[in-house]
């Protein structure tokens, strides 16, 4: 389904130079076709939409995903460990971290689930390189330099129907997992900030008049066609930003304010298709409660937030959000009330319309440990895999490389 | 254990320095001394400007290329960090092959870059996992200053083509380890062979302890160690991916490499104990070879001529890469035995360098944006911002994504960074901008946030006045076209000049010059060299 009216798209090329949006064959023709366009493209998405929300940092999944009815939990954490009666239940077995109250109602409401032990072989316990490799859905010996939702932008995106803004990252710098081979996603931490280009006159007569030159440099080209479609999905994201700002109480921290941008820009009628946000601090080598839990909380209101406001204007059954970290974190405490760098982790979705709620598969197992860290019996690819097709309707073959299991949670 | 654990550790501190006060001065002292230089330099020009003006305004610049600038501007883009009014004038009347004679000579020099104090080391006693991450955090701010003293020595250094060339090494032996000491030393290391020897300069870094630390770091492979090492030599620094080399070859190379390790000084280190001295058989040969050997294995394939030149094409040639002159050049390469300067110079005669199709044809990237500013108009910037800049136009030096480096060519381009390429002309002229945010270090805590929730501002200093000195005397309609001929290379004739007069203010002449220079950097044809 459009979500995206013609009103909306007469605005946009008034703006624009249409010429640029439509391939040859269409050039010149009337507005129907444009429309016909329109339909082209939105075949290969389903109005379903992904927020991908990134803990960086390592963020300690048993403390947050707590699996209170394991004596090894406990045994291995006899200070950072969270009691037993303390936790949010959600069986017998598991319960979530005390502080995130929002996050256990969405689950009462079926509306959360989370995946256990989720990783890939020869894990890496670095920052950088295990960040890399969820970014860009390597293997753990390649070294790929585009990201996976990159690609899923090839995968949808033509040259001729270039819409970047389908993948947006809200953050000032942009990430590897939005960059593709062809396509870039865009990153902004507000689209307000777009304005520093749709508000200056002499960028926007130079977006405006992008017409291809078969003379040119073909890296100039480049860079005004890049130019052109930026502007076009600049114009377009600060236009959706204003349509229905969202009423919930977003926390106050950065990563409120990015979801709260989130929300609006869905309530607004974005066709983004995947958001992509991250929320840092979870490297608790030290005094890890108190950290993680500030966080957590910070997490558990925004995404009661954005169910809140989501369900209000009846986009919540479209919406799934997935949230992973880059490795969870050793079984056993360290000698300063924290936790070190570990493996496998929890993956967690929230959403109206999950297939399953709650915990979606067997607990870690914390007897058999690899050299104290969890083995994953989840790979994240399959996780990629899963999201792709079954919610975003994509063969996830070309995105990631190769087939991977398919889960079922959604 | 953790990762951060596992890695051989050295006590680091820095002597002298009781305070953050204490070290923010130390490296004003170098700054402005390094400023203090550069001006004295330019007030020396001023006599021969003066002379050389009229001949240098009145040079018809025509011949094969597709922009009014001859040759002068294309290579000073590519040997060094763009055209000055100082370098214009300086290489006025001078032939081609001079000039390039003398861009080499001017590299003949090496300086080191002795920004970090060494650190105290002390042999005995461990650093615990606590301290560790506090040893990380602080190396961070360290290697943030390094990468500050790395920029502002680009925008003033005489030996500008060296300093390009120790970009390239740094990207080509992408390390990018906490420890910053270790980044310095390895920093040095690319400098002193940047136009001497390839192979000499791959054993050396092969030794190097950041490179050593940033593989182990990036492995954490227990039984290992150096089996990644193996890889990234074949697959990153020599043959490329998937030419020439089994997954067997890795294997049995690896063994080679066993032993060579870091000390508790943070110097290289060669545990005998540790060393496999079997026999290894590696491209189809068998003998109890050491690490040495592998690497003179390697050097001694021609390939790895060739996935340097290429490499080396890319990024001083063509961001397209024309793979006949790519091999002419590695053969030179190769006979020459990986004679850098050797390669540099015959690229920078070769009539095909000057051939448009060449002109304009690479994307600058984000450090290099960064220096061309520095050398038009002397911008600063508080250090956070200059960092942070760095950070969203997708290059922040001594940080590569990973050991494969930067893909350099139009990755640099996306819709965040290009916008902020654009907009930087006009926030000069603005004297500041919105702050720009750099995600966090992984290891950073979450900082309690501020109640006020406006767009913070954030000052831009510059100072134009060796720019407007260089065009006083051109009369008023000219100086668009003189803008146009001095920053851009690329061809200009698709360039709207009614709408970029639309940004001029003719208030004065010095106005005039200042907002037509912002006005044409805002073109998109400024992001090309």
């Amino acid at each position: 389904m459009a979500a995206y009216s013609r009103k909306d798209f007469l605005r946009l090329t008034a703006l624009a130079s249409a010429s640029m949006m439509i391939p040859k064959f269409l050039r010149g023709a009337d507005l129907q076709s444009e429309d016909i366009l329109n339909q082209l493209f939105l075949s290969k998405t389903n109005g379903k939409r992904l927020i991908v929300v990134q803990f960086s940092g390592g963020n300690d999944g048993l403390n947050m995903v707590i699996p209170y009815g394991d004596d090894q939990y406990h045994s291995n954490r006899p200070t950072v460990g969270i009691k037993s009666a303390e936790v949010l239940k959600i069986n017998d077995y598991f319960g979530f971290n005390p502080i995130m109250k929002g996050v256990s109602d969405l689950h009462q409401s079926g509306h959360f689930a989370v995946l256990n032990a989720v990783g890939y072989p020869n894990p890496n316990r670095s920052h950088f390189r295990s960040m890399d490799i969820w970014h860009s859905a390597s293997d753990e010996d390649q070294y790929i330099q585009t990201g996976w939702v990159g690609r899923w932008l090839d995968a949808c995106c033509s040259e001729e129907n270039a819409r970047p803004h389908l993948a947006l990252e809200i953050d000032d710098a942009m990430s590897i997992a939005i960059k593709g081979e062809r396509m870039k996603g865009i990153a902004t931490r507000n689209p307000k900030r777009m304005k520093l280009l749709t508000g200056d006159p002499l960028l926007m007569k130079i977006a405006n008049d992008y017409t291809h030159h078969e003379s040119e440099h073909q890296l100039v080209d480049y860079l005004h066609k890049t130019l052109a479609e930026t502007s076009q999905s600049a114009t377009y994201l600060i236009d959706k930003m204003k349509n229905a700002p969202s009423k919930s109480v977003y926390p106050q921290h950065a990563f409120g304010k990015q979801m709260k941008v989130i929300a609006d820009l869905i309530l607004g009628g974005s066709e983004t298709v995947i958001y992509y946000v991250s929320l840092p601090g979870f490297d608790t080598h030290a005094g890890q409660n108190n950290q993680q839990n500030r966080l957590l909380g910070v997490y558990s209101n925004a995404m009661e937030a954005l169910a809140k406001d989501l369900k209000q204007a009846g986009l919540w059954n479209d919406t799934l959000v997935m949230t992973f970290s880059e490795f969870g974190r050793r079984v056993k405490q360290n000698a300063s009330q924290g936790t070190d760098h570990g493996t496998a982790n929890a993956v967690m979705f929230a959403g109206g319309a999950l297939r399953k709620s709650g915990v979606l598969n067997d607990a870690p197992d914390l007897l058999n440990l690899d050299e104290g860290d969890i083995k994953h019996t989840v790979d994240f690819r399959q996780v990629y895999a899963t999201v792709l097709q079954n919610w975003l309707g994509t063969d996830p073959e070309i995105v990631l490389g190769r087939k991977f299991g398919m889960l079922d949670f959604v | 254990m953790s990762q951060v654990e596992s890695v051989t550790i050295f006590n680091y501190q820095t002597p002298n320095v009781k305070s953050e006060n204490g070290s923010k001065m130390e490296r004003a002292t170098r700054i402005s001394g390094r400023r203090r230089i550069s001006a004295s330099l330019s007030y020396n020009r001023q006599k021969i400007f003066m002379v050389l003006y009229l001949e240098v305004f009145s040079h018809k610049q025509t011949g094969t290329m597709s922009n009014q600038g001859g040759f002068l501007n294309h290579l000073l883009q590519r040997a060094a960090f763009g055209v000055t009014p100082e370098l214009e004038n300086r290489f006025a009347r001078i032939e081609r092959a001079q000039v390039v004679d003398e861009l080499f000579r001017d590299s003949s020099v090496i300086q080191d870059l002795l920004y970090l104090p060494k650190p105290d080391t002390n042999d005995k006693g461990e650093v615990g996992p606590v301290k560790t991450l506090l040893l990380v955090i602080k190396s961070q701010k360290e290697k943030d200053e390094l990468n500050l003293a790395w920029i502002d020595r680009m925008a003033v250094a005489k030996a500008a083509l060296r300093e390009k060339m120790t970009l390239f090494w740094h990207n080509h032996f992408a390390t990018g380890t906490p420890f910053a000491w270790l980044m310095q030393v390895q920093h040095n290391t690319l400098r002193k062979h940047a136009l001497g020897n390839f192979g000499d300069m791959l054993h050396d870094i092969s030794r190097d302890p950041a490179m050593i630390a940033w593989l182990n770091n990036q492995q954490n492979k227990k039984n290992a160690p150096n089996e990644n090492f193996a890889r990234e030599v074949m697959e990153l620094f020599t043959l490329g991916e998937g030419n020439g080399y089994t997954e067997n070859d890795i294997k049995e190379a690896a063994r080679a490499f066993t032993g060579w390790s870091v000390n508790q000084k943070g110097e290289y280190e060669f545990n005998a104990k540790q060393h496999d001295d079997g026999f290894k058989t590696v491209f189809g040969q068998t003998g109890n070879y050491n690490g040495n050997d592998i690497i003179d294995m390697l050097l001694a394939k021609r390939q790895t001529a060739v996935y340097v030149c290429r490499k080396i094409y890319r990024t001083f040639v063509n961001n397209e890469v024309n793979e006949n002159r790519v091999e002419e050049l590695a053969s030179r390469f190769f006979s020459s035995k990986y004679d850098i300067e050797d390669l540099m110079r015959t690229i920078f005669n070769s009539e095909w360098f000057y051939a448009p199709e060449n002109v304009g044809s690479i994307i600058v990237s984000p450090v290099e944006l960064i220096v061309k500013y520095k050398k038009l108009c002397k911008i600063e910037l508080e250090d956070e911002q200059m960092l942070a800049l760095q950070h969203v136009l997708g290059q922040t030096l001594f940080s590569p994504p990973n050991v494969a480096g930067w893909k350099g060519g139009k990755s640099w381009i996306d819709s965040n960074s290009l916008i902020q390429r654009l907009h930087m002309p006009k926030s000069v002229l603005d004297a500041g901008t919105a702050r720009l945010y750099r995600k966090p270090a992984f290891e950073e805590k979450d900082k309690p946030q501020k109640k006020k929730d406006k767009e913070e501002r954030v000052k831009i200093k510059s100072d134009w006045t060796d720019m407007v000195k260089h065009m006083k005397q051109i009369p008023e309609d000219k100086i668009t076209a003189e803008c146009l001929r001095f920053l851009l290379v690329s061809d200009t004739s698709h360039i709207n000049i009614s709408e970029l007069e639309k940004e001029v203010d003719k208030s004065n002449k010095e106005r005039q010059i200042i907002t037509t220079l912002c006005a044409v950097m805002q073109f998109p044809e400024f992001q090309l060299m």
